[in-house]
Order: C-alpha cells, then sequence, then structure tokens
C-alpha cells in the first residue's frame, strides 16, 4: 500500500515537473521570440525543399505511371524492392559499391591524416602556405577534366601506364583491364580531394594547447612522441565524426565517375548503385521510375542504418558520436 | 580585437558575394544550355513574303524540341521558320533540350508530366510506344482533324500507302508528324578505308571477310599502322554490320518475318571468333572500348588506322576536310559492306526506316490552340513547305536555276566559315530529323566530294532489299508487354555484351561458346523474342 502510494506520488511529481518544464520552456519562447520568429525560414526551407519532396518517394510502392499520376497509379507492395534483390546483378553491384566505398574510405582517411600532420609540422609559413594551395587546386577541377586525364594518362601510351610498363607490365590500355578499375578510381579520387580532406583537420590541430609540446619538449618528447602522444589523440574526435559522416555516404559512391570511365569491359567491377539507377531511371528509352525509386530508397535505407549504428557504437565505447 | 572583427567581417561579406556571384553564373549558365526559352518576335524582319490578311494577333504556341546549331540562341531564330510562323500566323516560344541528354530530359517531362504545346522527340520510345502515348492522354490523335487542318499531310499520306501505315495505327489514330526520307537515301553510313594505302599496296577494295583480313595485316605491316581497323564498342558488338557477312545483324532482325536475336544464331560464333581472331592479332584496334567517332577520325588523319565506319558527312567528309592541310596524301574510298565469299551480298546494313522516328513532333494534350498548331506543322509537307526545310529562304540560302533549288554560297563556302554540315543545320532543317519530308535533291549538293557522292551511291545500292530485315519501328509492344520486355532485356545486353567482348578480347575462350549460348537462352531471350514477334505481326496484320 504503502508502496503504491509512493508510485503514485512519484507519478504525480513527474507529470508536475513536466508541466513546469514545458511552462519554463514556454516562457523561455515568449521571452526570446525574436530568435523563433528568425528560425521560421529555416523550418519552412526543410519542410519545402526537403520533406515535400520526399513524398515522391512513395512511387518506389507503387506501379507508376506519369500518366496516371501517382494518386491514380496501383500499389504493387514491395515488388520493386524484391525485384531488385532478385535481379541477376544485385550481388554484382552490391560487392562494387561496398568494396569501392570502404577501399576508399581505408585509403583517402589514412592518407588525408598523415598528410594533415605532416602539413602541420612544416615550420616555414611561406612554404606551407604554398603546399596548402598547391594541393587544394585538383579539388576545383571538374570531374569531367579529370576523367578526360585519367583516360589519357592509362592509355595505351599514356603517362602512367609507361610508367608500369618500366617495372614490367604488359603495355594496355589500363582502363579496359577490369582489375585496375576501382584502383584508378580510388586513385584518382584521392589525388583530387587529399588536400582538401586536410582542411578540417588542420583546423583541429591548431585548436590543440601550445602548451601541451611545450610541457612534453621539457619532457624530453621528440617530434614523433609528441605526434603520437598529443597530436593523434587531441585529433581523435574528428577522426571519429568524419569516419561516421563517411559511413552515412557509403552507398553514394556517384555514378558521374562510373559513366565516364566504365565500359563493356570493366562493367564487372565498376557499376554501382548510383550508376545502376541512372542508366535504367532516366538514361534507358523505357525508364522504369519505380524500380529506380525503390532502388535508391534501399540505398538510403542501408546508408541511415549505418551511420545511426556507427554513431551510437562511438558513443558507447568512446563516449562522443555525432549526436 | 575590434579591427580583427571587423577584418574578419569583411572576408565574410567577401566571401558570400563570391558565392553569390557563382550562382547566379550558373542560373545563366543553365539557361543557355539546357532551356532557353526566347520569345520569337513573329514579326518578322524583312521577310519577302507579302503579308496575307492577318486578321487577329498571331496565337501564341510553345515547342520542345532538340535544337543542335550552336551558332544561334535557339529555333526561333532560323530565318525559314520565322517565315512559316508568319504564313500560319502563330508566334512560337521554343525550349531546347541539351543534344547530350535528350532522352534523360524526356523522362524527367514524362515522369513530371509537363508538356509543351508541341514536342519534338522520338515518341516510339514512349513506354509502350505512341499508341499508348495516345491512350495516356499524352499527345492527340490528330486523325479527326486532318482533312480540315492538314490538307497537305493527309494528301501525302494517301498518295503513299507504305510511309502511311508506319503512321496511322490499328485504331486508325495518328500520333503526330514525323520526319519522312526517300528509300534511295536510306543509307548513309558504311565502312571507307585509305585509298592511298591501297593504290601503295596495290590492292583493289576489299569485297569478302578474307579480303578485309589481307588488307588490315597488309596495313599493320607495310604501312605500319597501329591500329588498322579503328571502331568504337558500339560498332564492334552491339552494331557491327560484319555480322551480316554471315547471314545474321547483330541485334533483332527479321528472317522472312520470323523475329531472330544474332547472337542466338549459331552463324554468330563464325562471326564472334573472326572478330576475336582480328582483335587478338591487332588488326582491330585494342583501344576500341573507350574509343568515339572523334577518337576514329584522328586515328585514321594521323596514320594509325586505315579502316573505319562512319556516315557520308561526319565520317568521311570530315576527315577529307582535315586532311587538305593535316595529311595532305590522305584519300578515302566507301566499301561495299563485307560479304563471305565473292558474289554475295550483305543485307543487313545500317539502313533507316522512311519514316525517321527521332524527328516526329507530336501535339500535346495540354495544347489549347489545336488549329494553329496544325496547320503551322501541316506546311511542312507543302512543296514550298519541304523546299523551305531542306533549302531555307530563297534568295538567301538558294536560288532557283532551272527549276530546281541550288544552295548559294551561303551554305556551300560560308563566309564565317562554317563547314557545310555545320552551314545546313544553322539555316535549314535538312540534315537534322525535323517534322516535314527531307527532299533528295539535298543530297546532290550536300556531298559536294566526289569521294562522298561515291559513297551514297555505292551503300545505298541494296537498300531495297535490305528493308525486309529491319525490324519496323512503328511495332509497337503493349505497355505490360513493354514493362516485361525491359525486364528481361536490360540483364540480358548487359549480359551479351559483356561476354561478347570478353570473347574478343580473348579473356573466354571461344571453346566456351555453347556455355555463353545456354546462359543467354537461359535469361529468358524466347520471351523477348515471343514479344517482339507478336507486336510485329500485329504490325503487319492490319
Amino acid at each position: 500500500m504503502k508502496l503504491l502510494e509512493k508510485k503514485v506520488s512519484v507519478e504525480l511529481g513527474n507529470r508536475d515537473f513536466l508541466k513546469e518544464k514545458r511552462k519554463k520552456t514556454f516562457r523561455e519562447m515568449k521571452r526570446n521570440y525574436q530568435i523563433y520568429i528568425l528560425l521560421i525560414p529555416v523550418i519552412l526551407y526543410f519542410l519545402v525543399f526537403k520533406y515535400g519532396p520526399m513524398y515522391g518517394a512513395v512511387i518506389a510502392f507503387l506501379d507508376y505511371k506519369p500518366a496516371k499520376g501517382i494518386l491514380g497509379s496501383d500499389w504493387v507492395g514491395f515488388k520493386n524492392f524484391i525485384t531488385f534483390f532478385k535481379d541477376p546483378y544485385f550481388f554484382r553491384i552490391m560487392r562494387n559499391t561496398l568494396i569501392i566505398s570502404f577501399a576508399s574510405i581505408l585509403v583517402t582517411m589514412p592518407c588525408t591524416i598523415l598528410f594533415a600532420v605532416l602539413i602541420n609540422e612544416i615550420a616555414n609559413t611561406k612554404f606551407k602556405r604554398l603546399v596548402q594551395t598547391v594541393t587544394y587546386l585538383p579539388h576545383f577541377i571538374s570531374l569531367i577534366v579529370i576523367c578526360g586525364m585519367v583516360t589519357e594518362f592509362c592509355s595505351m601510351d599514356g603517362i602512367i601506364t609507361s610508367f608500369f610498363v618500366a617495372f614490367g607490365m604488359e603495355r594496355q590500355n589500363l582502363l579496359q583491364n577490369p582489375d585496375f578499375y576501382r584502383a584508378i578510381h580510388i586513385g584518382s579520387q584521392l589525388w583530387q580531394g587529399l588536400g582538401w580532406g586536410t582542411i578540417i583537420y588542420l583546423s583541429a590541430l591548431s585548436s590543440i594547447d601550445q602548451e601541451q609540446y611545450e610541457a612534453a619538449s621539457i619532457d624530453g618528447a621528440g617530434r614523433f612522441a609528441k605526434m603520437r602522444y598529443i597530436t593523434l589523440p587531441c585529433l581523435i574526435p574528428t577522426i571519429t565524426i568524419m569516419l561516421i559522416m563517411d559511413l552515412g555516404r557509403v552507398m553514394n559512391v556517384g555514378y558521374q565517375k562510373n559513366i565516364l570511365l566504365a565500359n563493356t569491359l570493366t562493367l564487372q567491377t565498376a557499376e554501382v548503385i548510383d550508376s545502376y539507377i541512372y542508366r535504367t531511371g532516366l538514361a534507358s528509352s523505357y525508364p522504369r521510375f519505380s524500380y529506380s525509386t525503390a532502388v535508391g530508397l534501399f540505398k538510403s535505407l542501408v546508408n541511415v542504418t549505418l551511420v545511426v549504428s556507427a554513431n551510437k557504437f562511438s558513443r558507447k565505447v568512446q563516449g562522443s558520436g555525432l549526436w | 580585437m575590434k579591427k580583427t572583427f571587423l577584418k574578419r567581417l569583411l572576408s565574410l561579406a567577401v566571401a558570400s558575394t563570391m558565392l553569390a556571384g557563382c550562382m547566379t553564373g550558373c542560373g545563366q549558365e543553365a539557361n543557355n544550355d539546357v532551356t532557353t526559352e526566347s520569345k520569337v518576335e513573329s514579326a518578322a524582319t524583312e521577310s519577302t513574303v507579302e503579308s496575307t490578311v492577318v486578321p487577329e494577333e498571331p496565337v501564341e504556341l510553345t515547342m520542345w524540341a532538340k535544337f543542335s546549331s550552336t551558332e544561334l540562341k535557339d529555333m526561333g531564330e532560323m530565318e525559314f521558320l520565322q517565315i512559316m510562323e508568319e504564313n500560319a500566323n502563330v508566334d512560337i516560344t521554343y525550349a531546347h533540350p541539351s543534344a547530350d541528354a535528350i532522352n534523360e530530359q524526356f523522362s524527367l517531362k514524362v515522369a513530371g508530366n509537363n508538356w509543351e504545346d508541341m514536342v519534338m522527340y522520338d515518341w516510339s520510345k514512349y513506354p509502350g510506344g505512341t499508341t499508348q502515348a495516345i491512350n495516356d492522354g499524352i499527345i492527340i490523335d490528330i486523325a479527326p482533324y486532318m482533312e480540315e487542318y492538314a490538307p497537305n499531310f493527309a494528301a501525302y499520306l494517301e498518295a503513299n500507302p507504305d510511309i502511311a501505315k508506319q503512321i496511322i495505327n490499328e485504331e486508325g489514330q495518328i500520333y503526330g508528324f514525323p520526319c519522312i526520307g526517300e528509300p534511295s537515301s536510306a543509307v548513309t553510313a558504311g565502312y571507307s578505308v585509305r585509298k592511298d594505302w591501297l593504290d601503295k599496296l596495290n590492292m583493289n577494295a576489299p569485297e569478302t571477310i578474307s579480303d578485309w583480313e589481307a588488307m588490315l595485316t597488309a596495313f599493320k605491316q607495310q604501312m605500319g599502322a597501329t591500329k588498322p581497323f579503328t571502331l568504337t564498342q558500339t560498332y564492334l558488338f552491339k552494331t557491327n554490320f560484319f555480322a551480316g557477312a554471315w547471314g545474321i545483324a547483330t541485334t533483332y532482325y527479321l528472317d522472312n518475318g520470323v523475329v531472330k536475336y544474332g547472337y542466338a544464331e549459331p552463324a554468330a560464333k563464325d562471326f564472334v571468333a573472326t572478330m576475336a581472331d582480328w582483335y587478338q592479332k591487332g588488326l582491330i584496334d585494342n583501344e576500341c572500348f573507350g574509343s568515339s567517332d572523334k577518337i576514329g577520325r584522328a586515328n585514321v588523319l594521323s596514320n594509325d588506322s586505315g579502316a573505319i565506319f562512319g556516315f557520308v558527312a561526319s565520317c568521311i567528309g570530315t576527315i577529307m576536310d582535315s586532311a587538305k592541310e593535316a595529311n595532305p596524301e590522305l584519300d578515302m574510298v566507301a566499301v561495299q559492306y563485307p560479304v563471305l565469299n565473292e558474289g554475295e551480298t550483305n543485307l543487313y546494313i545500317r539502313r533507316t526506316a522512311e519514316v525517321r522516328t527521332e524527328g516526329t513532333v507530336c501535339i500535346t494534350s495540354k495544347c489549347k490552340e489545336i488549329e494553329a498548331a496544325m496547320r503551322y506543322l501541316d506546311q511542312f509537307y507543302s512543296e514550298e513547305g519541304i523546299i523551305a526545310k531542306n533549302f531555307g529562304v530563297e534568295g538567301l540560302t538558294y536560288e532557283m536555276v532551272n527549276g530546281e533549288p541550288v544552295y548559294t554560297d551561303l551554305i556551300l563556302n560560308n563566309p564565317d566559315g562554317l563547314s557545310i554540315s555545320d552551314a545546313l543545320t544553322r539555316y535549314t532543317q535538312a540534315s537534322s530529323p525535323s517534322v516535314g519530308i527531307i527532299d533528295g535533291r539535298y543530297y546532290e549538293q550536300y556531298y559536294v566530294m566526289e569521294q562522298q557522292k561515291d559513297a551514297f551511291i555505292l551503300w545505298n545500292e541494296n537498300s531495297a532489299e535490305a528493308v525486309s530485315f529491319l525490324y519496323p519501328t512503328a511495332a509497337v509492344t503493349t505497355p505490360e508487354e513493354a514493362e516485361e520486355l525491359t525486364s528481361i532485356v536490360t540483364p540480358l545486353e548487359t549480359y551479351v555484351y559483356e561476354e561478347v567482348a570478353k570473347f574478343i578480347t580473348g579473356d573466354r575462350s571461344m571453346d566456351d561458346w555453347d556455355n555463353f549460348v545456354t546462359q543467354m537462352k537461359s535469361m529468358n531471350l524466347s520471351r523477348a523474342i515471343e514479344i517482339k514477334q507478336a507486336a510485329y505481326d500485329r504490325y503487319v496484320g492490319k
């Protein structure tokens, strides 16, 4: 009986507490109403441009006929998803997407971090600026131009081919060999994004307290010891955030590079989800709107799952995450 | 402290201005590239046509059409179209898709269901075909208005029942105003080789497959060609007319009214084996998978290649033109589509149907002024309209000489330095697939070089018989069939092209061919053929 009373009182207390809290929030909103008015355009922006269009995603569950419109088309449930899972190329597309994505994270991330740390170590400011500017530049070159350069360099008598021929490779067009496609894809991505990717790490590095380094020097720590015991641990939160964000993009390899560099011979290692959606959804003469929307939706679902679980994992293990 | 803050504020301001600048820049560019919409002053400037009594304001219409000239902002600036518009008392606002992405942009229009009054496109590509487009309420059936508003087009169809059959469907509906060419000009592409090399080697133009092999080998060994036969991957296995020597086509074709798929026929093995042999001997360009028509032409000009597939104008014409400076010795000669044994004829050639579906203008259900649109489009089938489409404006782009239209120097020797084909797209619609009838007389003047004239005559020799193998584009599937066909054909074609590519490069041994055929057949090929056959039977049955 006493226990029950206690429970009731706690619940009542809780309710009061919630009421109190709501009141507080309301009062706070009233006091700072100007700020909330400023917020309205942002909320509207998200509703109109981000959440509004999501309505269109329902066509993934329809047998969408443009002439009938979304409301007039028939519901088919998960038929489009099942068709995709049963597609003879489903496993190939998934495998390529995941391999290219993960390999790209595995290669790009350590390179970028290492490069940022190295830039940070440069003492001469002028030289440091020069290195930064030079390595940022490729980021601004259009992807089409990059792919044109790659095609040229990897052709039969291209500069990259000739380099490998000097080490005993048989002379061939590198872009026609399925074994090389992923390396070329990731390599060109690394070349283009290396400098640009360091920006966020450099800003994290600049916020490290210099006194730590001074103290370490007094204790007799050398350059590598300082890197190992001060720089890297201070970078861990940034690295975690970047990793979680990358995981949210695992299924987005992008179709542009694929369409510009892949050909019939390399499709077996090159075709990814994005290029598949493009080919079946828009470029084909019989566009399959519902089907490609379903594939896209599936892709987003995987991305969201990955990012949420990575975040949870990071909070458990490390105590901090993206949110 | 205050100073730093000011500095920061200033840099932020500069950065945002730059961003804003970028965005407006992008906006403008998009406008120019993708959908240049501009208004055409219908009060055309100095046209010589005496103004017929114009009782009212011109009717406003909109039109979506591919436009490839880079000289003009949009079609409304073309002189002969301004006159056509004035005659029909209409004022057309144009929207142009970017030429490279026309399929995607049409798909987006379908998905968004937003249409101009008139849309020029290959409407046979609409999911389910033209009849379905009418049934879906996208375009209107113009048959009921024909007699009244389109007398010229109606008269033309009456006089040409064969062509009418490709335009009028089973229910008597007519979907639109197509582009029509003459049978004698149905083949504008084929194989051509280096004449100067043949002369040096004392060889004749190749006829048979073994002639070809001997010639390519000689090119490689004696003329130093690194890639004797330059091809793109499309012409290597998607539409390779060498297959015709073995009596098959690489796509769907008709054999006495029976639909067949080339790679599933027994003869395909020999054909692919020959291609593989040539590829592995280095006779076919080993970089063809990433090649393009442009690279191919460059290969010929730089003496890397001696044989190529291409069009009379864009291949032979362009190569000969550039060769004047780059490689004066170079001379091209067109050769007949190859055969297996001397005396045979290759009938599986690149022949277009009389009705060139890609230039069809359909009137959409959004159009409120059907009469005005019909009257405007009908002009392109009148005698004056045909001459205007092909030759442009009298006194400007052509003169009448002995009752025949002859291009002026504005086209043939353009003062602004345009090539003939660029000048033709700038001033006329003779060479761009578009509504109306292609006048055969234009070819005689368009193909100025002897080599081009010879090529055109040679390639068209067998065009009349070749038509019986052509799967007609007018044979349409029902929407259900179309959906099923797509779900079969998309993975099937991916499989076939990838495997054939492997056979050709030697990644897969020819001994494995039978497994390939079994696998291909297990991917529901027979059902795809059945659907195609049914569509064809319905087409001929009417």
